[in-house]
């Protein structure tokens, strides 16, 4: 017997591209953007911005949000539909920026399984996390997150990042994120700073949501696939 | 640490209030969670701020205070759900017949290549980018901005950089690698 019947609906929720450096978060103002041809000069001009200060930039526009602080800049979008502007738009800020140092980067995705009963959420609980070692530890053990490391199937340095949480608002609802995370000037490939934000963006940020996608699939397809789970005593 | 002072306050202090007045929170207690976030990439949502200046400049073994920037509301649209999305590629310009032909390549269901008119009306914006060879995506569908759903059309033209140098000289290194076979002979020789 199966644990779930039922393919749980997945959907993306989140996609973003964060870089690790060291940046000057006052010049991310949108009209930066809409001058470097980055963003529409209309978005620009109707962007929702929270903050432009020397330590914190922030604003929205009807698709985009970007954050940047001292040491980390944050494009993400939550329509799939706009994931290649996405990279046009972080690709076009760090060849425009190119001296900016940057020492990590990470294209994220999130998404969104949600079951159609709760006792299928418990049961992806269950085989995500088996209850048997908490015999006797606590009672009633639940996942509240998890995040398992992968090894990098390219030769980049850095890993993979897969982390599940149940979404607290609901009883059906997992956020399962994956952190396709770089490490640049660690590898021999030469990708460094800007130019390494720039190459990799080009090389495959289209494949890495699919990636990301992919392993979301596979993961939930070895949940359907199992026998009975190891539920608590 | 030798620091200067405006009345009562010093320097630090009044810098501290500045950022504390802009940001939101001020939070003294050095956190766990700051210190792993600092070297992670995976969130979009942060609340960590300049902890690394904050230690250097003011004190070397731990954070003063931890920045928390104010939460910061989602893009309008939540969700876009694709009935047919297109990637297009401008073929030819009219600018007196204010249109604009365009190969149409069928990323959501596959089908086959087509080509298309457009009025460059249409485009208001993005109309500088309309050059041939330009690529766009054209996304029929449902929007869902907040709990409003929409129904649209959007043309939305691609603002795709310059090739990096990198990505050039990838290129030029498949060109020689390509060249390189075609210069070997393929026939047998006639001699």
């Amino acid at each position: 017997m199966k644990v779930a019947s039922k393919k749980p609906e997945i959907r993306v929720e989140d996609l973003s591209i964060v870089t690790l450096g060291d940046f000057n978060p006052k010049i991310f103002h949108p009209m930066w953007f809409a001058k470097e041809d980055l963003l529409r000069e209309s978005e620009a001009d109707e962007a929702r911005i929270e903050v432009v200060h020397q330590d914190v930039a922030a604003f929205s526009t009807d698709w985009l949000t970007v954050q940047v602080l001292r040491d980390r800049f944050t494009a993400s979008v939550k329509a799939d539909a706009y994931s290649s502007h996405l990279s046009d738009l972080v690709r076009g800020t760090f060849q425009k920026l190119r001296h900016t140092p940057v020492r990590q980067m990470g294209m994220n995705v999130l998404r969104r399984v949600r079951f159609k009963t709760e006792e299928d959420w418990h049961a992806l609980g269950h085989f995500i996390l088996p209850k048997s070692p908490w015999d006797r530890v606590t009672s009633k053990p639940g996942l509240r997150s998890v995040h398992v490391q992968g090894q990098r199937s390219d030769d980049h340095a850095g890993y993979v990042l897969i982390i599940i949480e149940p979404d607290p608002k609901t009883k059906s609802d997992v956020l399962i994120r994956v952190n396709d995370h770089y490490e640049l000037g660690e590898s021999d490939q030469g990708l460094e700073g800007a130019d390494g934000v720039v190459a990799i963006i080009e090389r495959g940020h289209k494949e890495s949501v699919a990636r990301a996608s992919a392993t979301v699939d596979r993961l939930i397809m070895n949940f359907l696939n199992t026998k009975a789970p190891d539920k608590a005593k | 640490m030798a620091s200067g002072s405006i009345g009562s306050l010093s320097l630090i202090q009044v810098r501290l209030l500045e950022i504390d007045q802009i940001l939101g929170r001020f939070n003294p207690v050095p956190s766990f969670e700051a210190k792993e976030l600092a070297h992670d990439c995976s969130s979009a949502n942060v609340d960590v701020g300049n902890q690394t200046l904050q230690r250097n400049t003011f004190m070397p073994d731990e954070p003063l205070f931890i920045l928390d920037p104010p939460h910061q509301d989602p893009p309008l649209i939540a969700k876009f759900d694709i009935e047919q999305e297109f990637e297009g590629s401008v073929i030819a310009i009219d600018p007196d017949g204010e249109m604009f032909m365009a190969r149409l390549v069928d990323v959501s269901g596959g089908g086959p290549d087509e080509e298309a008119e457009f009025s460059l009306r249409e485009i208001t914006d993005d109309r500088h980018l309309v050059v041939p060879g330009a690529i766009f995506s054209w996304i029929i569908g449902l929007q869902w901005r907040k709990r409003q759903a929409v129904r649209v059309s959007e043309i939305r033209f691609r603002r795709l950089p310059p090739f990096s140098r990198e990505a050039i000289a990838r290129a030029e290194a498949r060109a020689h690698e390509l060249a390189k076979q075609d210069a070997a002979p393929k026939l047998p020789s006639a001699r």
